[in-house]
C-alpha cells in the first residue's frame, strides 16, 4: 500500500524527478571522473606537470564541486517534498501515522537517490575515458588514456554514495515531519508596510551600486598605475555588499509591492488578464523569493568564475607570447654550436641579445617544502636586465636602479605569486628582501638552475665569485625551421654544466663546484644548467595549461548552467495543486489558451531575465574589483555575458515550453 | 433555436475501465428557454452541461450554438465566444483565491477591456440583488460555500450572458438565497430572454424552468413542459423522480 503510494507519486511528478535525476547525476559523473582523473596512473606518469601543479588544482576542483553539488542536491531534494504537502496533510487525515508518512517521504527520496547515483557512476564508467582523452586532446598531449577506476576511489565513492543517499533522505524526512507537525502551512503573511520600506532600500542600494560601480569604472579609465587607493577598494567593496543585499530586498520589497501598486491602479488591472496575473505572479514571487535570489548569486559566481578563469588563461597565453617570443637560447658553452645549427638551417633571426650573469650560492626557503635549502641562484645587473630586449621586461613589474627583482618560473606569476615575498641569504654578500616578482624569461624558466635575481649594479658588481656564464637569445621571424635531425644533434648539449653543492651549516662556509654534466652521477645536490631552450617546450607546457583550464571552465560552466536551470525550470514547473486549480479555472471562465500561455511567459520572463541582469550588474562590479590589473575588460566580460545570456535563453525558453506543454496537458 | 446537441457522447478513463458519462444524447433548446436537467447523482448532468458550455469536447456528435459548430472551433475564437455570450456557475464554484471578492466577480468584464465605470456600477447592481455587498473585499478562502455559490453566481451574471449555464446553482445555498437567486434567473430569462441550462437534483429549484430533461445512465430518459403552475410542475418532477430512482437516490426537498 505504501509503496503502492510512493509508486504514484513517483510517477505523478516524473518530469520534475527525471530533470533532477539527470542534473544529480551529471553532477555525480563529473565528480568521479574528477577524482579518478587525478589519481590515474597514465596522467601522473606521462604529464610530468600533472604532479606538481594540476593534481592538487583538480583535487580543489573536485571538492568545490562536491559541495556545490550538495548544496544543490539538499536544496532542490526539498522542493518535492514541499511539492506534497497537501497530499501528506491529506494522508495524514486519512488516519495514517505520522511515522509512516516520515517513511514515505524517506523512501521516496533514497529511491530517488540511488538511481541518480547508479546513474551518475555508470555515466563516469562510460564517459571517463571520453573525458580523459578529450583532457589530453585539448592539453596536446598525445598519448593514449586508458581509464581506470582504482579500486580507492571506487571504495570511496560508494561511501559518498551510501552516506549522501541517507543524508538527503533523512533531510527529506525530516521536512516531511516539520509538514506534518505544523498542520498551518507557512502563511506568515509578510505585511505590506514591511515590504516598502525593505523595497526601498533595497532600491537604494542597487541604484547607489549602479552609480558606484559607473564611478568604479571611470576610476579605472583615467588610472595607469598599477594598485588603486584606499578610496576605491572600499568603494568597490561597498558596492558589491550593496548589491549582494540589494537584489534580496528588491526581490523581497520592491517588485511586490510594484506588483501590488500596478494591481491598484485600476486602468491598468481593470483591463484584461491583468487583474489575476499580477497577483499571480506577485504569490509565485513571494513564494520563490528565495531560490531567485540564490540564482542570481549564483550566476554571479559564475559569470565571475568564468572571467576570471578566462584571464587566467589569457595570462598564461600572453606570458607565452611575449616572454617565449619564437626563440632560442643558448649559454657560454653551447652557444657556437647552437648559432651554427640556427646559421645550418633556414631560421630568419629578427633579434639577438645577450646579458652576463654570476651564479653565487643562497640559501632561501623551499616553496613546497618550507625547509631552507641551499641552492645555486644566477643573478644579473640592473643596467644589464635594461638592455634586453623591451617585449621581454614589458610584463614584468617596474623596478628602479636600487631595486631587486626575481624572475621566476613562468608559470608561478599565472597562480598568482606576483607579490611572494622573497628571502633570499646570498653568500658573502647582503640578505635580499623583495616582492618583485617577475616572470620566466630571458633564456627560459629551464636555463639556470633555482631562478634569477636582478640586483642593482652596486651589488652586483660587489658580488664575488668566479663562476660567470653568458646567456644568448635569439628572436626568430616565424619560429625556429630547424629540423629534426638538427635538433635531434642539438640535444647533446641540452645540459651544459652541473652544479654540486656542498652545503655546511651556514651557508658562507658553503661551497660549491661545477663539474661537467654526467647522467650517472647525479645526485640530490646537484643542480644543472641548461645549454639551450628551445621555445618547443615552453609551447607544449602552454598547450598543457591552457588545455587544462579550458578542460575545467567548460566542465564547471556545463554543470553550473545545468544547476541553475534545473533550478529555475524545476521552480516554474513546480506548482502546488492550488495554482493548477488557478489555471483551470481561468479557462472555465472564458480564458483563452493564448492568454494562459501569456502568463507562464511572463513568469517564465520573471524567473529568467530578471535574476540573469542582476547577476551581470553584480558579476561585472565584483570582476573590477577583483581584477584591477586590467584597464579595460569590458569586451571580453561582454563575450563571456553574451554567450552566458545565450545559453540562458536557451534553456529558458525550453523551460518555456515544457512548462507550457504541462499547463496546456493539465488546463485541457 | 439556438442550441442544437447531435448525438454526444463522452467516455472518461482508459479502455478497460473507462466510464461511459454520456451515451449518445440528442437535445434542442430554444432561445429564451430555462431548460432544467435532472437526474440521480453521477447521471451525467456536468458532464452534459460542460459539454455544451464547450468546457469539454465531446467524443462524438456535435454541438451547434448560434449555427456555429462549437466542437469546430479554435480555442482562441471559442474563448471570446464563451466570454461574449456566456456566464457560468458550477459545481465547485471555480473561484480564484488569489483575488478578492470583487475581483473574482468583475473578472469576465476586465477580461473583455470594459469600461471602467461599467464595471463598478454592474457589481454594485449584482451585489446589491444578491446582497453580498459586504463581501466585497473579502478572501474567497474565508467564505461559507454559500456565500461562495453566490459570489460565483454574480460572477456568471455580470456580463449579462445570452446563455447562462448553471451547475446545482442552490446546491449549496439556504432557502431564502436560493429563491433570491432563482428568482434572478427567472427574472433574466424573462425580460432578456437569456437561455438558462440549468442542472440539478433539486425538484424545488428544477420547478422554475420551462422545461425539464431527465438524465440517467447517460442517456435522456424522459422529459416534462412546465405548462405554467409551478405546484403542478413540482408534482409531475416528484412523480418522475419516483418512476427514475425510486427516490432514495432524490435529495427530494418537500415543498420550500
Ligand atoms: N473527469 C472525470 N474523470 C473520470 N470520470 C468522470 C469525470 N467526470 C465525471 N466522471 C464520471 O462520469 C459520470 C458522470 O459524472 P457527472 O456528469 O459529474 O455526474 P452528475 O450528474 O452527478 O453531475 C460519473 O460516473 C463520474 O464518475
Ligand atoms: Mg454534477
Amino acid at each position: 500500500m505504501y509503496l503502492k503510494i510512493i509508486r504514484r507519486s513517483l510517477s505523478k511528478m516524473h518530469d520534475s524527478y527525471l530533470i533532477y535525476i539527470l542534473a544529480c547525476s551529471f553532477a555525480i559523473g563529473i565528480f568521479s571522473i574528477l577524482i579518478s582523473l587525478a589519481d590515474n596512473k597514465i596522467m601522473k606518469h606521462d604529464i610530468s606537470m600533472w604532479r606538481t601543479s594540476l593534481v592538487p588544482i583538480v583535487f580543489t576542483l573536485s571538492i568545490v564541486f562536491a559541495v556545490s553539488a550538495f548544496v544543490y542536491m539538499a536544496y532542490v531534494g526539498g522542493f518535492f517534498i514541499k511539492q506534497q504537502r497537501h497530499e501528506f496533510l491529506t494522508f495524514e487525515k486519512l488516519g495514517m501515522s505520522k511515522f509512516t508518512i516520515i517513511l514515505i517521504g524517506f523512501i521516496q527520496t533514497f529511491v530517488i537517490q540511488f538511481v541518480a547515483w547508479v546513474l551518475g557512476i555508470i555515466e563516469a564508467f562510460i564517459f571517463q575515458k571520453f573525458f580523459g582523452m578529450l583532457l589530453l586532446y585539448l592539453m596536446r598531449v598525445r598519448i593514449d588514456f586508458t581509464s581506470a577506476f582504482n579500486w580507492n576511489s571506487i571504495v570511496s565513492l560508494l561511501q559518498i554514495a551510501i552516506s549522501s543517499m541517507v543524508i538527503f533522505s533523512v533531510m527529506n524526512a525530516f521536512r516531511t515531519y516539520r509538514i506534518v507537525k505544523k498542520k498551518k502551512p507557512n502563511t506568515k503573511k509578510v505585511n505590506i508596510w514591511l515590504r516598502i520600506p525593505t523595497g526601498t532600500i533595497g532600491i537604494l542600494m542597487f541604484v547607489s551600486a549602479v552609480v558606484g560601480t559607473i564611478g568604479l569604472f571611470t576610476a579605472m579609465e583615467s588610472t595607469d598605475t598599477r594598485g588603486y587607493s584606499n578610496r576605491v577598494i572600499l568603494q568597490s567593496l561597498y558596492v558589491a555588499t550593496a548589491y549582494f543585499f540589494g537584489t534580496y530586498l528588491i526581490y523581497f520589497g520592491f517588485l511586490p509591492v510594484l506588483l501590488t501598486a500596478l494591481q491598484k491602479v485600476k486602468w491598468i488591472s481593470y483591463s484584461g488578464l491583468n487583474m489575476f496575473s499580477f497577483k499571480y505572479l506577485k504569490e509565485r514571487m513571494k513564494r520563490n523569493t528565495s531560490v531567485l535570489w540564490f540564482v542570481t548569486e549564483l550566476s554571479t559566481m559564475a559569470l565571475m568564475l568564468l572571467t576570471v578563469c578566462y584571464f587566467g588563461y589569457r595570462l598564461v597565453y600572453d606570458n607565452y607570447h611575449t616572454e617565449y617570443p619564437f626563440a632560442m637560447t643558448a649559454n657560454r658553452d653551447t652557444v657556437n654550436d647552437v648559432k651554427k645549427t640556427i646559421d645550418d638551417s633556414k631560421t630568419e633571426i629578427s633579434r639577438e641579445y645577450h646579458s652576463k650573469i654570476k651564479i653565487e650560492l643562497v640559501s632561501s626557503v623551499d616553496e613546497t617544502t618550507r625547509v631552507l635549502v641551499q641552492r645555486p641562484a644566477s643573478f644579473m645587473s640592473y643596467s644589464e636586465y635594461m638592455r634586453l630586449p623591451k617585449k621581454i621586461r614589458d610584463q614584468n613589474p617596474y623596478v628602479n636602479p636600487k631595486q631587486f627583482m626575481r624572475i621566476g618560473f613562468g608559470n608561478d606569476e599565472t597562480f598568482g605569486f606576483s607579490n611572494r615575498r622573497i628571502e633570499w641569504n646570498v653568500k658573502n654578500s647582503a640578505k635580499i628582501v623583495t616582492h618583485k616578482n617577475g616572470s620566466s624569461f630571458p633564456y627560459g624558466g629551464g636555463m639556470f638552475p633555482g631562478s634569477l635575481m636582478v640586483t642593482p649594479d652596486n651589488y652586483y658588481n660587489k658580488m664575488n665569485t668566479a663562476s660567470t656564464d653568458t646567456l644568448y637569445g635569439w628572436y626568430f621571424k616565424h619560429g625556429d625551421k630547424i629540423t629534426k635531425k638538427q635538433a635531434e644533434a642539438l640535444r647533446k648539449h641540452r645540459n651544459a654544466y652541473m652544479i654540486h653543492v656542498d652545503a655546511k651549516s651556514s651557508v658562507d662556509d658553503s661551497t660549491f663546484t661545477i663539474t661537467k654534466y654526467n647522467p650517472n652521477n647525479y645526485g640530490d645536490n646537484d643542480y644543472i644548467q641548461a645549454g639551450f631552450v628551445r621555445q618547443e617546450n615552453a609551447k607544449r607546457r602552454l598547450h598543457q595549461i591552457v588545455g587544462f583550464f579550458i578542460f575545467m571552465i567548460a566542465i564547471f560552466s556545463i554543470a553550473l548552467l545545468l544547476a541553475l536551470g534545473s533550478v529555475l525550470t524545476l521552480r516554474v514547473l513546480l506548482r502546488d495543486d492550488h495554482e493548477w486549480r488557478q489555471l483551470k479555472t481561468l479557462k472555465k471562465i472564458g480564458v483563452s489558451n493564448q492568454e494562459i500561455r501569456g502568463i507562464v511567459r511572463s513568469e517564465n520572463i520573471l524567473t529568467f531575465v530578471i535574476p540573469l541582469i542582476f547577476a551581470i550588474l553584480q558579476a561585472y562590479a565584483a570582476i573590477i574589483l577583483i581584477n584591477n590589473e586590467y584597464s579595460s575588460i569590458i569586451p571580453e566580460f561582454a563575450i563571456i555575458c553574451l554567450s552566458y545570456v545565450v545559453l540562458y535563453s536557451i534553456i529558458g525558453v525550453v523551460t518555456y515550453m515544457i512548462s507550457w506543454r504541462s499547463v496546456k496537458r493539465r488546463i485541457n | 433555436m439556438q442550441i442544437n446537441v447531435k448525438n454526444v457522447a463522452k467516455d472518461y478513463g482508459k479502455r478497460l475501465n473507462a466510464v461511459h458519462a454520456i451515451k449518445d444524447i440528442s437535445l434542442e433548446v430554444e432561445k429564451g428557454e430555462f431548460l432544467g436537467i435532472m437526474g440521480p447523482s453521477g447521471a451525467g448532468k456536468s458532464t452534459l452541461l460542460n459539454m455544451i458550455s464547450t468546457n469539454e469536447r465531446p467524443d462524438h456528435g456535435q454541438i451547434i450554438i448560434d449555427d456555429i459548430d462549437m466542437t469546430q472551433l479554435h480555442d482562441r475564437e471559442l474563448a471570446k465566444y464563451r466570454r461574449n455570450k456566456m456566464g457560468f456557475i458550477y459545481q465547485s464554484f471555480e473561484l480564484l483565491d488569489s483575488l478578492n471578492v470583487k475581483e473574482n466577480i468583475i473578472l469576465p468584464l476586465a477580461l473583455n477591456h470594459a469600461n471602467k465605470k461599467f464595471i463598478e456600477a454592474r457589481v454594485k447592481h449584482l451585489n446589491y440583488l444578491l446582497n453580498i455587498e459586504k463581501l466585497s473585499n473579502r478572501n474567497v478562502d474565508d467564505l461559507s460555500l454559500g456565500q461562495r455559490q453566490l459570489v460565483s453566481a454574480a460572477r456568471a451574471l455580470i456580463n449579462n450572458p445570452e446563455i447562462l449555464f448553471a451547475d446545482e446553482p442552490t446546491g449549496s445555498l439556504d432557502s431564502k438565497s436560493a429563491t433570491i437567486l432563482l428568482n434572478y434567473m427567472q427574472l433574466i430569462n424573462q425580460r432578456e430572454h437569456a437561455t438558462i441550462l440549468m442542472a440539478t437534483h433539486d425538484a424545488f429549484t428544477a420547478s422554475y424552468c420551462s422545461r425539464v430533461v431527465f438524465v440517467k445512465d447517460g442517456t435522456i430518459f424522459s422529459e416534462i413542459v412546465n405548462s405554467g403552475k409551478r405546484e403542478d410542475f413540482f408534482e409531475q418532477i416528484i412523480n418522475m423522480q419516483r418512476t427514475i430512482g425510486g427516490g432514495s437516490y432524490f435529495n427530494v426537498s418537500e415543498n420550500n
